[in-house]
């Protein structure tokens, strides 16, 4: 019963629940569909953690979180409220730092928009953050199309494909745009729509590719490392993909998004 | 194999602990494991259950005997009279009185279930402890089932960090 992973701890002898078999352990999982039960059953010793990281490519994914209000959280599986503190943009001078209200949710993630006025300077700020791993990614808010609007005002979806890279389905111009955090340059790289006149409808990561698809029903493919759109697969149904399904199987919280085909 | 009332086929069940249980077919069968072994003609004589102590095994047959009338057999079953709803009633109640074992049967219970694929004693030997997961601290949960918290004081803090609104 797996002994062998567990030999160089202390093993509690009078309970035979600390040696959870990893078929029972999938078991329980498996009809735990909150995902803050299953942080707990991950919590309770070293070998459910173990069990729960063998069980994991194998159990359903943990029912989603609905975001409420600007901080709220309630969680499909049993009702449960969460309040996240809305984070506060870096701010090293004595000047105003405002939150100034705006957040979009994609996914697990959640972009906000800080404006920053000190008197002297207006600076604003786009800041990503998972509020359920405190995962934080700082987002230049311009340059996709040069201009001063609101960044989330063109952002129709956006992913976090990985910590080296978010991409972005924009519209004027409609593309596709990656950013790559941490590295230089700080700005969005952009990959338009293969015919302007049919724009892109939704994208999706899925086992290291992003996905996006277009009015027409074709659907486009690229490999996440390349940041041009240089390899593309057309489907081979023409008009017949009216749903995209997306499951973020990484993410701490996943979301069915559906989009009906406008045709 | 021994037959006794007219038209029910019997099964030796055998535990590792030397016990032998006579049980019709239809009862074994409830386990999908030993309905397998029957259908692909492995179940000769007596089957052995390993890992399964005679304590264990006489529960779950008494599970199986108690659920083979409105899940296994059909034909001329005793409940021909009885309405549905009030036999599920029943069932219901009957099963709550079963899971009412100490920590220690009922995990012996959820594994003889689980290799013996019997679906209706997973759900029941599972829920218990998934009430127990959904409606509990940490603490509660380790002192429920007797586990201990063996990890390392990094490895909690870890744990904690990574997500610790979950734990406040």
């Amino acid at each position: 019963m797996g002994g062998c992973f567990t030999k160089a701890r202390t093993r509690s002898p009078s309970s035979p629940w600390a040696d959870l078999p990893p078929e029972v352990a999938g078991l329980i999982l498996c009809r735990l569909p909150s995902y803050t039960d299953r942080l707990s059953f991950r919590a309770v010793c070293h070998w459910w953690r173990v069990a729960a990281q063998q069980q994991r490519p194998v159990l359903p994914p943990a029912l989603p979180w609905l975001h409420q209000r600007m901080d709220t959280y309630q969680s499909l599986a049993d009702g449960k409220v969460q309040r996240f503190a809305v984070p506060r943009a870096p701010c090293n001078s004595s000047g105003r730092d405002d939150f100034d209200g705006m957040l979009r949710n994609f996914g697990s993630w959640v972009l906000y928009e800080h404006h920053h006025d000190d008197y002297k300077s207006y600076r604003r700020r786009c800041l990503l953050r998972n509020p359920f791993s405190g995962a934080t990614v700082h987002i230049p808010w311009r340059s996709i199309d040069g201009g001063e609007r609101p960044l989330m005002e063109f952002i129709l979806k956006l992913i976090v494909c990985s910590p080296e890279l978010v991409a972005a389905l924009v519209f004027v111009p409609s593309g596709v745009a990656f950013f790559r955090p941490g590295a230089a340059g700080f700005s969005w790289s952009f990959s338009p729509a293969d015919d302007s006149y049919i724009t892109y409808k939704d994208i999706a990561f899925f086992r290291g590719n992003l996905y996006a698809l277009n009015r027409r029903g074709e659907l486009f493919t690229t490999m996440t490392w390349v940041v041009s759109m240089s390899s593309r697969h057309r489907l081979r149904r023409r008009n017949s993909v009216s749903f995209l399904t997306i499951v973020d199987p990484s993410s701490s919280t996943w979301l069915y998004h559906h989009h009906l085909a406008s045709y | 194999m021994a037959t006794r009332e007219a038209g029910k086929k019997m099964i030796m069940l055998k535990s590792p602990d030397g016990m032998e249980f006579e049980v019709e077919e239809a009862v074994a069968m409830e386990s999908q494991t030993i309905r397998k072994m029957i259908e692909d003609d492995c179940a000769d004589t007596a089957i052995l259950i390993p890992n399964i102590n005679s304590k264990i095994l006489s529960r779950v047959i008494e599970y199986c005997n108690k659920h083979v009338p409105t899940t296994g057999a059909t034909g001329a079953a005793a409940s021909d009279t009885v309405a549905p709803a009030a036999l599920a009633e029943d069932l219901k109640i009957w099963d709550a009185e079963f899971i009412k074992v100490n920590r220690a049967t009922r995990f012996d219970l959820i594994q003889a279930a689980s290799y013996l694929n019997i679906k209706g004693l997973l759900d029941l030997t599972s829920q218990t402890t998934i009430d127990t997961i959904s409606d509990n601290s940490l603490e509660e949960i380790r002192s429920f089932l007797s586990t201990k918290n063996d990890y390392l004081p990094e490895e909690e803090q870890t744990i904690r960090r990574e997500n610790q609104w979950a734990f406040q």
